[in-house]
């Protein structure tokens, strides 16, 4: 009896020790981070989230989270901290993503790649501080390309400042400048307060307001006498002014609104901020005067790029949209098609007479306006040295076809800071890339011109 | 009095209280002075011989029955879950019978092998385990039954039961039991669901994390070192109570989990050294034999539920909701288990009075056998 007792509290210690051993090595595993038998699997099941052809932009192997592409669309994609996202679309997609479900993005990576890769080769070039594109599929408002410059790549997102991680392209909010004319030239002629060959009295300075005005300067050395299509092509803001002289506030406020200016634009979920237009009460002939050339207004790139995405369409505005399968945002008729037509051919003169080796190639149909705005600084007033240089346009192919809107954006260049110089060429870069990439042959210039060039 | 069992329980306790500190700080006056009178009880029951206990156990047993049947009536769930009934409340006290009753087994079948011997009447034994683990059954609460019932087999174990026997028991009672566990089942669908949530359950795909999946980013967030009581840390359902461990590793880290694991390890051997020590009394008196039937299941009742409970929160069984014994904010559990560790302290004075001359008692230090 005495030996059985002692022989089985023998056994039950062997047993109990081995009980202990697997507790230790089970709680070992857990609070040590030694290779894993009793698995952690919190980010195991995250689903990837994919561009519009199934290139892999995030995916989670082995419980860690992955950008294979590296710096490609990094601001969009955000990033992912310990156990859920941090910011971009991580954040923002971070439930479904939790649930095991892939996201699609609308975006194409070469696309994406191209405007990466204009942007880099321009904005340092020019000392600029920062930049940002947004091209658009004009047909359905797919976001093909939101990339900002500097480059982000979430695998190692500690090391880069918060200003690196923001997706430039949604959030942030500037005056777009010039660009607006080609807009608001569409909403008169719509309006019938202009025709293209409207000939305007432009002295190089004009008075605009009576007690709290302002005097109007041009930049670009111009004749006495323009037509609508010369203000354009002279981006003329005394021009601008006669042209607006007799809209009525609310009608051309209307046509901002109806352009995407001012409010959000229609995309679930992703985070975005919106530019401003004035209060009605305050619009005057002065704010009326400046809003015509873009300047005491504000807008992202993403809104420009959809605001031009009107003239690309005939005249409907479409809702950007980043995430493939979600449903299609609002579309409304804002111009005419033949309007909308029109402006698109005075843009493409503006293109191929003002700057034709910035943002043209020759026998392609490009089209589209630059802009040089003064950067506010809030109660401060204008600054004196900083400028934002915008250009925005389309991209047609076969002629006359467009096929993408494209919007950029560069801030505080030292060098060439003017859109034509630094925004411009970053457009064509974009458009050259995409022109190749279509495999699209350039029209050859029309016969007569073929004489002309002949001796 | 034996000193590293009384090391086992102040660690326990102070690991408690770290553990309730970092999950709960507004508890810490309760829980601390529930864990001092839980170490006096142990002091106090102590000082009793086994002898008393085997005398007792008869009538303790039955009013742990009493109790566990009043519970099936006047019983009360716990906030959330009113289905089950565990809890009874009488004045001001609220506390938990299955903790009692599993003590009231250990002595019952302790004082009836000692008195009976392991050859005759153990249909009387097993008789006595099914009756305490069935009213547990029905209450519902399918950890502690387990749990009750394992502690019965064990306690036959050590006392010398031969194994055919045991397993000839627990055949029989495996056929018998077989239709009324598919009607169990029917009744009780969460156990089922604990069962196969568990098995199921890196496929499930769940937003966010379950409950031992905090746990386990706690433990993951505790480390080697801990981040201490203050630590950033979120809160989650029972990071106090039966997921504690979690919350004392996030303190304390690897360190302090393993100072757990010693604890608990420490009981084991003091209470298994009662019964090598016993080995070395020739003849074995009935009341050595019962004391080291004694030592063992109230070494079991500690540590089986701990490790059942630890298995639990490190995901290798499904959820069971049993306490850490000694760690755990409660105190029906805490003052049960704190009773079984002076019993075994009892159990362990009385052996070492009764060496033979000359044979020393191994402890860490010497200490007077009275």
């Amino acid at each position: 009896m005495e030996v059985k007792i002692q022989k089985r509290s023998r056994w039950m210690q062997a047993v109990a020790l081995l009980l202990f051993m697997t507790l230790v090595w089970a709680y070992a595993q857990l609070e040590w981070g030694v290779p894993q038998g009793v698995k952690r699997s919190v980010v195991q099941s995250r689903g990837p989230i994919l561009a519009r052809d199934g290139t892999v932009l995030a995916r989670s192997v082995g419980g860690e989270r992955v950008y294979p592409q590296g710096t490609l669309a990094g601001q969009v994609l955000g990033m992912m901290g310990a156990t859920e996202g941090l910011e971009g679309l991580e954040a923002a997609y971070n439930r479904s993503l939790e649930a095991g479900q892939p996201l699609r993005l609308t975006l194409d990576p070469a696309t994406q790649s191209a405007a990466e890769a204009a942007l880099a080769r321009y904005v340092p070039e020019h000392e600029a501080q920062y930049g940002s594109v947004v091209v658009l599929e004009t047909r359905t408002g797919r976001i093909l390309a939101a990339a900002s410059y500097p480059p982000f790549d979430p695998n190692k997102w500690r090391v880069y400042s918060p200003e690196t991680r923001r997706n430039r392209p949604f959030l942030d909010v500037y005056e777009p400048g010039s660009t607006v004319k080609a807009l608001v030239v569409a909403a008169a002629l719509n309006e019938g307060l202009t025709t293209p060959n409207t000939v305007y009295d432009t002295p190089m300075r004009r008075y605009v307001g009576d007690r709290w005005g302002s005097t109007i300067g041009d930049s670009v050395q111009h004749p006495k006498r323009l037509t609508t299509r010369e203000i354009l092509r002279y981006s003329s803001n005394v021009g601008m002014t006669h042209i607006v002289e007799h809209f009525e506030p609310e009608r051309m406020r209307g046509y901002l609104l109806a352009y995407g200016f001012g409010d959000y634009p229609e995309l679930p979920t992703v985070a975005s901020s919106t530019g401003r237009l004035q209060p009605l009460r305050n619009w005057n002939d002065l704010v009326r005067a400046t809003n015509a050339f873009g300047q005491g207004m504000s807008s992202t790139t993403l809104q420009l790029a959809a605001a031009y995405n009107v003239l690309a369409n005939d005249g409907r505005y479409v809702a950007p949209r980043l995430v493939e399968g979600e449903p299609a945002g609002e579309r409304r008729d804002v111009l005419n098609p033949a309007t909308a037509r029109t402006v698109r051919i005075m843009l493409k003169e503006v293109v191929q007479e003002a700057i034709p080796t910035q943002a043209g190639l020759k026998g392609y149909d490009l089209a589209g306006k630059t802009g040089t705005s003064q950067v506010s600084l809030g109660a401060q007033g204008y600054s004196r040295s900083l400028y934002d240089s915008t250009f925005a346009g389309i991209v047609s192919y076969p002629s006359d076809t467009p096929r993408v809107t494209i919007a950029v954006m560069a801030h505080g260049a030292k060098r060439g800071y003017h859109g034509s110089q630094l925004a411009a060429p970053i457009y064509r870069d974009i458009a050259s890339d995409l022109l190749s990439r279509w495999g699209a042959a350039p029209t050859p210039p029309p016969p007569e011109a073929q004489d002309a060039a002949k001796p | 009095m034996s000193l590293q069992l009384v090391m086992a329980q102040v660690l326990l306790l102070t690991l408690g209280l770290i553990g309730v500190a970092t999950a709960a700080p507004g508890d810490i006056l309760d829980h601390g002075s529930k864990a001092l009178i839980a170490l006096a009880a142990t002091f106090l029951v102590a000082r009793l011989p086994p002898r008393f206990f085997l005398k007792l156990a008869p009538y303790f047993w039955w009013f742990t029955l009493l109790l566990l049947l009043l519970t099936l009536f006047l019983g009360k769930g716990a906030e959330g879950s009113e289905g089950v009934k565990r809890w009874l409340e009488i004045g001001p006290i609220r506390f938990q019978p299955s903790e009692l009753a599993k003590l009231g087994l250990v002595l019952q079948l302790a004082s009836f092998f000692s008195r009976r011997g392991v050859q005759n009447k153990l249909i009387s034994a097993t008789g006595m385990i099914v009756l305490t683990t069935l009213l547990i059954i029905l209450e519902p609460d399918l950890g502690t039954s387990v749990l009750t019932f394992g502690l019965g087999i064990i306690l036959m174990y050590a006392a010398g039961v031969r194994i055919t026997n045991i397993s000839g028991f627990l055949l029989a009672l495996g056929l018998l039991s077989l239709p009324f566990a598919n009607k169990y089942l029917e009744t009780h669908p969460y156990i089922l669901e604990r069962f196969f949530g568990h098995v199921n359950r890196e496929e499930v795909v769940e937003v966010g994390l379950d409950q031992i999946g905090k746990a386990h980013r706690d433990l993951n967030f505790g480390g080697l070192w801990g981040q201490g009581p203050d630590g950033p840390r979120y809160p989650y359902f029972a990071d106090n109570t039966d997921l504690i461990v979690a919350s004392v590793g996030f303190s304390t880290g690897l360190l302090g989990v393993t100072m757990l694991f010693f604890a608990y390890w420490l009981i084991v051997v003091t209470a298994l050294q009662v019964s090598q020590l016993a080995a070395r009394v020739r003849p074995m008196t009935p009341e050595i034999h019962g004391a080291t039937i004694l030592a063992t299941g109230a070494m079991f009742m500690v540590v089986g539920q701990a490790f059942v409970n630890l298995a639990v929160a490190a995901g290798l069984f499904p959820v069971t909701g049993v306490p850490l014994p000694l760690v755990s904010y409660g105190f029906s559990s805490m003052l049960t288990m704190s009773l079984a560790l002076g019993v075994i302290h009892s159990a362990m004075r009385e052996v070492r009075r009764q060496l033979p001359a000359g044979e020393d008692s191994p402890d860490v230090v010497a200490v007077s056998a009275d």
